[in-house]
């Protein structure tokens, strides 16, 4: 890989680290790389706390809903469904009525529903829950994707044993599954030869 | 080395900080003018390892099916056509047998255990705050059969090693007060003390 086209022009780099979440893929297919990531769209609402006696002190998992319901600071986060829709950003009011149901079922008048914030954002899933984080076929492009609904758990490690794998230093855990290399070999194109690479098409 | 980073949500940014502690030079590059405005910004805010597993589990396409046909339902699938995400649906479906599940948890669980190690480090160093508190998880069953299903992620949260506690009503209430009003909601909870919470989309706005 050779550079990144930007709207800024083009960008080089000795390496490079795919980051893009489930933008990801579309990115790297041009190059004959096959990233198992799909966007699964999940909804947030955030909502003021109004009586904090009532509000959860961390988080509580409602395992009906599967909601995360999670006290930050005078707000209460209650996030979660999954609906596998490609690309689609719309606000869907069925599902705020669930995480309304959910947080209103188990902290009832501890926030102010009607004044809470309805968002949705795309979590870069795998089909085997592990992100993808390590090598590619291709010597200076890393990946660091694919997280999930994890990518907040898992950022610090990832960015931690990538850092380590690219500085030629060995990572503090045992990698084994983390990178592509475990979906098999890539359609075409093993590890490209020096001086030969192919632009970015990024 | 110059590194360029694609990407600037929570995994990118946190990407690029370690490259520059490892001593490289980074640019981090985003179609946003922001960090994590896209998936990060308004995510759960859980850091959860003792929850870190695959979604592709023994028995969840028989789950899925009954999902579709609830009002409020956690998984909503649209009927689709596309090759790639077909695919995709495919590869999931075959990650859902147990030898499977226990190997991609094993992987999660590795990474996410390193990796809350990792934040308290990084807390530590930039001291930057996000509304964090480490007081843990408490997932939270409402009928008896979601205890007992509970039961076999008790048996990998002991092989694994991971701090649990399994709480009866009273102690789901004394974890969180505020179910106080919904005791009669509630059916036992399994408490992972480990576990942290956070606002990712603070975190790095400010240390950004």
């Amino acid at each position: 890989m050779t550079g990144v086209e930007t709207t800024e022009g083009p960008l080089t780099a000795d390496a490079y680290v795919l980051a893009l979440g489930s933008v990801s893929p579309q990115l790297v297919a041009s190059l004959g790389l096959r990233l198992p990531v799909e966007p699964v769209k999940g909804y947030s609402i955030t909502v003021p706390i109004v009586d904090a006696a009532r509000a959860p002190v961390s988080t509580v998992m409602d395992e009906t809903y599967k909601v995360a319901i999670t006290r930050l600071g005078d707000r209460i986060r209650v996030g979660g469904l999954a609906e596998i829709a490609g690309f689609d950003l719309s606000l869907n009011p069925r599902r705020r009525a669930t995480l309304e149901k959910s947080v209103g079922d188990l902290f009832s008048g501890a926030g102010d529903l009607a004044g809470a914030s309805f968002w949705t954002g795309l979590r870069p899933m795998t089909p085997d829950g592990t992100p993808i984080v390590g090598a590619t076929p291709l010597a200076n492009l890393w990946t660091n994707t694919g997280h999930g609904t994890l990518g907040w758990t898992m950022a610090a490690g990832s960015a931690a044993v990538l850092a380590d794998q690219i500085s030629g230093r060995a990572p503090q855990i045992d990698t084994e599954g983390f990178a592509m290399a475990r979906y098999g070999k890539p359609a075409r194109a093993h590890r490209a030869p020096q001086g030969g690479l192919r632009p970015a098409a990024a | 080395m110059r590194i360029i980073v694609l990407g600037a949500g929570v995994i990118g940014v946190t990407q690029a900080w370690y490259l520059a502690r490892a001593g490289h030079e980074v640019t981090v590059i985003d179609r946003q003018p922001g960090p994590a405005l896209e998936t990060s910004f308004a995510n759960a805010g859980e850091i959860s390892p003792g929850y870190s597993a695959p979604w592709a589990a023994p028995g969840i396409p028989l789950k899925a099916l009954k999902w579709a046909f609830q009002r409020h339902a956690p998984l909503v699938l649209h009927p689709t056509l596309n090759p790639g995400r077909l695919r995709w649906l495919a590869e999931m479906l075959s990650n859902c047998t147990t030898p499977a599940y226990a190997r991609n948890k094993s992987r999660m669980v590795r990474l996410a255990e390193y990796s809350r190690d990792c934040l308290t480090d990084l807390r530590g160093v930039t001291g930057v705050a996000f509304d964090e508190r480490q007081q843990g998880t408490l997932q939270l069953f409402r009928s008896d059969k979601q205890v007992a299903a509970a039961e076999k992620d008790i048996a990998v949260l002991r092989a694994d090693g991971v701090p649990f506690e399994v709480l009866d009503r009273a102690g789901c209430i004394a974890a969180e007060p505020g179910l106080a009003g919904a005791a009669d909601r509630i059916a036992g909870g399994l408490r992972l003390p480990g576990d942290e919470t956070g606002d990712c989309f603070k975190f790095y706005q400010r240390a950004g």
